[in-house]
């Protein structure tokens, strides 16, 4: 089933004149519960491209719908309900309230959606903590962790409403190659229970947990490809069948 | 290079500068003003009195007088410069008509009298002498001011006719305080009235040196001479003619006090908020080789443009609005320009308010010393604290919601900022409900307690007759049969003689009776119970020197009779020289009484009033609160003006600053709202959360601008209201607008405030807020 669906998207920058595009006529489905990644050189739009699937930028040609609805049709209110319950966003930079400690930062969407008891909200936190093995760190402040800690906070609070997709752009990008990887596990787990992933890297080991790779040069998709299902296995193969389809695109 | 600098952040911050500007401005527009308009009054009074040549001394007197007696005195006294009675016809006002209805200025002691010759003259309105011809009439100025009589008009007195031609200023009985108003009409025309009406004499006296006042006026009662009335001097007059607009202008000097705070809390706040965000900049600065001194010269170069920009359109600004505000005092007492004067204070005022506000920006900004190099390069802002709040969790909490809980946090984490907002809007509504009490203190029917009237629904005032008592007691047992009075007591004035210590000797008047059926207000102590009791006016214990607890000795039934002082209270009446005693007199020579009742049932007081002053038309009847309004009215309407301004003031103040401080927040919180929004909060709870703040900052304010006024003000109001020689003073807080009104204009106004400055939060882009 389809989740999401670009259809000849268009987002260009710059002053009138000049204008570039960054999105240059781009199409892609995302369906329910794949784990899609995007690569590409640095400047070709990776990022507009996830703003522009998760609403949060506006498009100047072309449509996207998530679950079937126009995103652009939808009220300013819609879509803030449709971001903290449909979706979680992993930013490359760690993006915190800084008058927050972690644990209250990573259930701020939970707390305004305000469904859940609030002790269930907050096992529900200690719950995923734990799971990326932040658990002790609750209390401290943001300034008191290190980065790779943050961005785990981060991923948990993407989870916090379980939503259908979570984005990430270069979530790894500023980890070191362990925590990269245990970060990536961690999306792959998600992924196994039925959450749809898209994640933006340029990581050729990140890649290899994806089941699609899309790769994006000067705002078009210019290849794609297709790995079965990361089951633990082969990871060795799969990255380098993805860095010499990077070698051979150029990228 | 600075020139550059300076529109750059012009530019960059367009509503701190502007309203930066603002606040210098209206700081230097009300402190001129209030200067100006405080050389205007003194020179407007002194020019009335010189060119009136106001008596030094003056002794009202009813009954005989001998006029050679008095001569012999004035001759052998050096100090005299010139010497006067004046014969002054008091005129009922039953035996006034305006247009053939008759007159309703009864509450004031009205008269006729002919111009004066050697001094204490009666003016026009071009401040000329008066030479009025037959027939014609010269009314006071406050009939004019609450349009009772116009020019043209026919009045009659005694059924005799006079064509009112024109308006008087009298220097000594221009305010409606003062309880006598003089007609003047010609000579001819007062020889003919003279014999219907009772012949009160103005005893009046100029002195070579107004110094040697005190000691004439012991001379004066020491020679035994006429002393049925009230004594009145220079001095008294001299207030009396600034009162009320003495009081606007104080008004207006508590304003701008007011004000300038509120520039210093706003040039702080918006300066410190600078810094933080320079602070990468200023460690730049530095690190490249600037001297501490070179940064601060730039940010003060920037606020030197800004006052002196402000400041002068202050100035100009005070020179428009100086005209309205002088209307009244131009009217009373005539125009006295001192242009030069006022010019120079306008611009003294306006280099006061330049050098203070370049001195304060300078103490701020000597924080930039206390700035690292390495620490602003490295950490780029200044590390905010919130460790102390660190309890203070969402996690925790059971009651806020997520958008309350953000917008507490917020506050407690900031809390110099917000602090100085609140003291910003605690100064506002201190402004707004300050003026405000103090005018429903003195429009209060209670006011007249603090000044030796007791409160009471009416007054009837026997005086200037013979058999004063027995007519009192007449109406006195009127009173006792008639179902729609419900209490009431007469009080009887007579002048005794005081003999001090060393055997010397004063007049004092004592009025006797009950004083406690309607009790005044006593500064020190408390009312005269027992016979061997008695209260003085403040004026009158400073004069004997005496104090609660001494004693004083008085002649009573040709013996020394011992007296203990139990209280002392302030009056305005008669001169401020009254004394109240609770022992029985019952000698035929009184100098007036006064019967005080309440009615039942308020809705019949017109009904009583007038049937009292048809069967006693010796007496006059007069309903309290048109008493008051009548004595209070101008200072009351001045203090409503300056009220109001204030009140507007408070509010626009309160406007500019919560947007001021807003949008400075929306520009500081770019960050956290593109974090909040794209984790799914939408634009109305940003809004909410920023409307929280200010709203609960605000109800903070409030509730300590309450707290301030019923305190703080009281001591600010009694020091104003010291002037009329009410020493102490609880104040009247006008509920309703205080707790209220007041409150809820405030709030609406932060609200809207907060609305217009949060909109652009709604135009915040996640995709650019985040990369900041
Ligand atoms: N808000 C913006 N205004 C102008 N140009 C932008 C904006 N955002 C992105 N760009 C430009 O669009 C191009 C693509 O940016 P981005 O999507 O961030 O690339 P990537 O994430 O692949 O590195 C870049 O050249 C960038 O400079
Ligand atoms: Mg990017």
């Amino acid at each position: 089933m389809k989740l999401i669906s670009a259809s000849r998207i268009l987002k260009r920058f710059g002053e009138a004149g000049e204008q570039r595009a960054v999105l240059n006529d781009i199409s892609i489905d995302i369906h329910e519960g794949e784990f899609v990644t995007v690569m590409g050189p640095s400047g070709s739009g990776k990022s507009t491209l996830m703003y522009a699937l998760s609403g949060m930028e506006n498009l100047d040609g072309g449509e996207v719908t998530f679950e079937g609805h126009d995103v652009a049709e939808l009220k300013d209110n819609e879509l803030a309900d449709l971001r903290r319950r449909k979706m979680g966003f992993v930013f490359q930079q760690p993006t915190f309230l800084r008058n927050l400690n972690l644990l209250d930062n990573i259930i701020l969407p939970a707390m305004r959606e305000n469904k859940l008891e609030r002790s269930e909200i907050v096992k529900r936190a200690e719950f995923l903590m734990d799971s990326v093995e932040i658990s002790e760190l609750g209390m401290r402040d943001i300034t008191q962790v290190s980065g790779g800690q943050l961005q785990r906070a981060g991923i948990c609070r993407a989870l916090i409403n379980s939503p259908r997709i979570v984005f990430g752009d270069e979530p790894t990008g500023a980890l070191n190659s362990a925590s990269s990887q245990e970060i990536m596990n961690i999306f792959s787990e998600i992924n196994k229970k039925g959450t749809t992933i898209t994640l933006v890297t340029h990581d050729a080991k990140v890649s290899a947990v994806a089941e699609r790779i899309l790769f994006l040069s000067d705002g078009k998709v210019v290849d794609e490809m297709r790995l079965p299902k990361y089951e633990g296995r082969n990871f060795e193969t799969r990255t380098l069948q993805i860095s010499e389809r990077l070698i051979e695109l150029g990228i | 290079m600075y020139q550059r600098m300076i529109v750059n952040d012009f530019k960059k911050s367009r509503l701190i500068s502007v309203s930066t500007l603002v606040f210098v401005a209206v700081s230097t527009m009300l402190l001129a003003l209030a200067a100006m308009l405080a050389v205007n009054l003194t020179g407007a009074i002194d020019g009335l009195m010189r060119d009136a040549k106001t008596p030094h001394f003056m002794q009202m007197h009813s009954g005989d007088v001998d006029f050679a007696r008095l001569e012999a005195f004035s001759e052998s006294n050096a100090a005299v410069q010139a010497f006067q009675v004046m014969e002054f016809v008091n005129v009922e006002a039953i035996d006034i008509t305006v247009q053939q209805v008759p007159f309703d200025g009864g509450v004031q002691d009205n008269g006729v009298i002919k111009q004066a010759r050697q001094f204490d003259f009666l003016l026009d309105l071009d401040g000329e002498m008066i030479e009025p011809q037959a027939g014609e009439v010269y009314v006071p100025l406050t009939y004019m001011k609450n349009g009772s009589i116009k020019v043209g008009d026919l009045l009659e007195f005694y059924g005799q006719e006079f064509t009112v031609r024109g308006f008087l200023r009298d220097s000594q009985m221009n305010s409606p305080l003062s309880s006598s108003k003089r007609f003047l009409i010609s000579d001819s025309d007062f020889e003919g009235i003279k014999s219907q009406g009772n012949m009160e004499y103005l005893i009046s006296f100029r002195l070579n040196d107004l110094d040697a006042l005190r000691a004439f006026e012991a001379q004066y009662v020491a020679a035994g001479l006429e002393s049925n009335g009230p004594t009145l001097t220079y001095p008294l007059f001299r207030m009396i003619n600034g009162l009320s607009d003495g009081l606007m202008i104080a008004v207006i000097l508590l304003i701008s006090f007011l004000v300038v705070m509120v520039t210093f809390l706003c040039i702080r706040f918006t300066l410190v908020a600078r810094m933080e965000d320079d602070y990468r900049e200023i460690g730049v600065l530095k690190a490249v080789g600037l001297y501490n001194r070179d940064i601060i010269g730039l940010y003060l170069a920037k606020y030197a443009v800004i006052a002196f920009v402000g400041c002068t359109m202050g100035y100009l600004a005070s020179l428009v609005l100086r005209q309205p505000l002088l209307e009244d005092i131009k009217l009373s007492m005539g125009a006295y320009h001192q242009t030069g004067v006022e010019v120079a204070l306008g611009i003294t005022s306006a280099l006061m308010i330049f050098a203070i506000v370049l001195g304060y920006v300078y103490l701020v900004l000597r924080r930039i010393r206390a700035v690292s190099v390495t620490e602003a390069i490295r950490f780029g802002a200044v590390q905010e604290q919130s460790q102390m709040y660190s309890k203070f969790l969402l996690s925790k909490s059971k009651l806020l919601s997520s958008n309350a809980f953000l917008a507490v946090k917020d506050i407690l984490g900031r809390k110099k900022l917000y602090m100085t907002m609140m003291l910003i809007l605690l100064i506002a509504i201190f402004m707004m409900t300050l003026p405000l009490s103090l005018y429903s203190t003195i429009a209060s029917e209670h006011f007249v307690s603090y000044m030796g009237v007791g409160k009471s629904d009416l007054r009837i005032d026997i005086q200037q007759t013979t058999q004063i008592p027995e007519k009192a007691n007449a109406i006195a047992s009127a009173m006792e049969d008639d179902l729609e009075i419900e209490k009431h007591v007469v009080l009887t004035a007579r002048s005794y003689v005081v003999r001090s210590e060393e055997g010397r000797e004063s007049r004092l008047l004592i009025e006797t009776g009950d004083h406690s059926i309607f009790p005044i207000v006593y500064s020190d102590g408390r009312m005269p119970i027992e016979p061997y009791e008695i209260a003085l006016s403040a004026i009158n214990a400073e004069d004997l020197g005496k104090s609660v607890g001494d004693n004083i000795t008085i002649v009573y039934a040709g013996e020394g009779l011992e007296l203990k002082i139990c209280g002392v209270y302030s009056d305005i009446t008669n001169g401020g020289k009254t004394a109240k005693a609770a022992f029985a007199d019952a000698d035929e020579t009184a100098m007036w009484s006064v019967i005080s009742a309440n009615v039942r049932d308020n809705s019949e007081l017109e009904s009583v009033l007038e049937r009292y002053s048809n069967a006693f038309t010796y007496a006059k009847v007069t309903g309290v609160r048109e008493y008051v309004h009548m004595t209070f009215g101008s200072t009351i309407a001045a203090l409503e003006k300056a009220s109001a301004v204030g009140a507007s003031v408070a509010l626009f103040l309160t406007f500019l600053i919560t947007l001021l401080f807003v949008k400075m927040l929306v520009a500081k919180d770019r960050y956290s709202i593109g974090i909040m929004k794209a984790i799914g909060y939408n634009n109305a709870d940003i809004g909410f959360q920023f409307v929280l703040r200010t709203l609960l900052v605000s109800i903070v304010s409030i509730c300590l601008g309450i707290v301030l006024t019923l305190t703080l003000g009281e001591l600010f109001a009694g020091l104003m209201i010291a002037s009329f020689g009410v020493t102490s003073l609880s104040l009247e807080v006008n509920g309703l607008f205080t707790f209220i009104i007041g409150p809820v204009l405030m709030l609406m106004v932060v609200h809207r405030a907060t609305i217009i400055g949060t909109k652009s939060t709604q135009t915040v882009k996640i995709t650019q807020s985040i990369k900041e």
